[in-house]
């Protein structure tokens, strides 16, 4: 009887993942007609970048995933012009929130505190390059 | 009834007054009448007799009652502590059950969320706002410097 109700009591406690990730991309979108075919990691994004910033075709030109807990800081590089410095500032049950550093080389971007949902990506419009834009992505998983 | 009991009892501790005495008495049948009479001195009696009995042991004499009662009264039905146990095991697992099944819906729903975003440089703006959808956030950067498409972007 007391081994079940130990069980019964494991059972109900949250189920937290045993470990999370942050992914990283750095994303060149363009218009092409006909649309390239989008590379396969990105195509849980493809949608959203085409309904926000009204692009069809899709380059994955890096990208780095790593581990992430509370009270971590570390860099996070997807390629070697744009990259992040994250620092985990809490850790709550269904999201991290963070303090995100982009930089652009040896300068800093951006400085933003966000609270990032397990599997609910971040965009961030990045700078126009050529006939495109450069979009940043974001997502724990 | 009532009320003969009431006049009974106030006979039988002599609160009648004399013609409610006789009335009552007349009332009641000898036997009764005569019980009752010395039913006073009965109890008296065996009062004055009872406190003179000296009782032998009267710590082992208490014990035995003590331990006959308990043998005596019946125990409490083990039927409901078992019946607790599992109303206990059953809320646990309705609880957990509740929980598999929204927890993963309710994180689920949850969407990333800006709390603040500042550009390094002044002649940048940065707004949030949520994707179609509801799930993704865009941090929306303009004034970042055009990069021309001959310089590679790596």
């Amino acid at each position: 009887m007391r081994a079940l109700i130990a069980f019964l009591l494991m059972a109900s406690l949250p189920q937290l993942p045993a470990e999370d990730n942050i992914w990283a991309a750095l994303v060149l979108s363009t218009n092409e007609n006909p649309p390239r075919e989008v590379p396969r990691k990105l195509q849980d994004f493809a949608p959203a970048i085409k309904d926000v910033f009204g692009y069809n075709s899709l380059y994955l030109l890096g990208q780095k995933k790593q581990p992430i807990s509370a009270w971590s800081s570390d860099w996070l590089v997807p390629s070697s012009d744009f990259f992040f410095h994250i620092t985990s500032l809490e850790q709550e049950p269904a999201c991290y929130r963070v303090l995100i550093e982009l930089f652009r080389g040896k300068s800093l971007l951006l400085t933003a505190e966000v609270r990032l949902a397990r599997n609910a990506p971040l965009f961030i419009r990045g700078p126009l390059w050529g006939q495109g834009q450069l979009v940043l992505l974001l997502e724990v998983r | 009834m009532k009320n003969f009991e009431s006049r009974f009892n106030r006979w039988l501790d002599g609160s009648l007054d004399e013609s409610e005495r006789l009335a009552f008495e007349a009332t009641l049948d000898e036997e009764t009448l005569l019980s009752a009479k010395l039913w006073p001195s009965i109890r008296s009696t065996l009062r004055q007799s009872a406190s003179g009995i000296p009782v032998p042991h009267p710590d082992f004499l208490n014990a035995q009652v003590l331990r006959d009662i308990a043998r005596e009264t019946p125990p409490p039905p083990r039927d409901g502590l078992a019946r607790l146990v599992w109303s206990g095991a059953f809320c646990v697992l309705a609880a957990a059950v509740l929980t598999a099944l929204f927890l993963p819906r309710i994180t689920a729903d949850i969407s990333t969320t800006v709390v603040s975003a500042s550009p390094a440089s002044p002649s940048v703006s940065a707004s949030a706002f949520l994707a179609p959808g509801g799930r993704s956030t865009v941090i929306w950067l303009d004034g970042v410097e055009y990069i021309p498409g001959a310089e590679r972007v790596q």
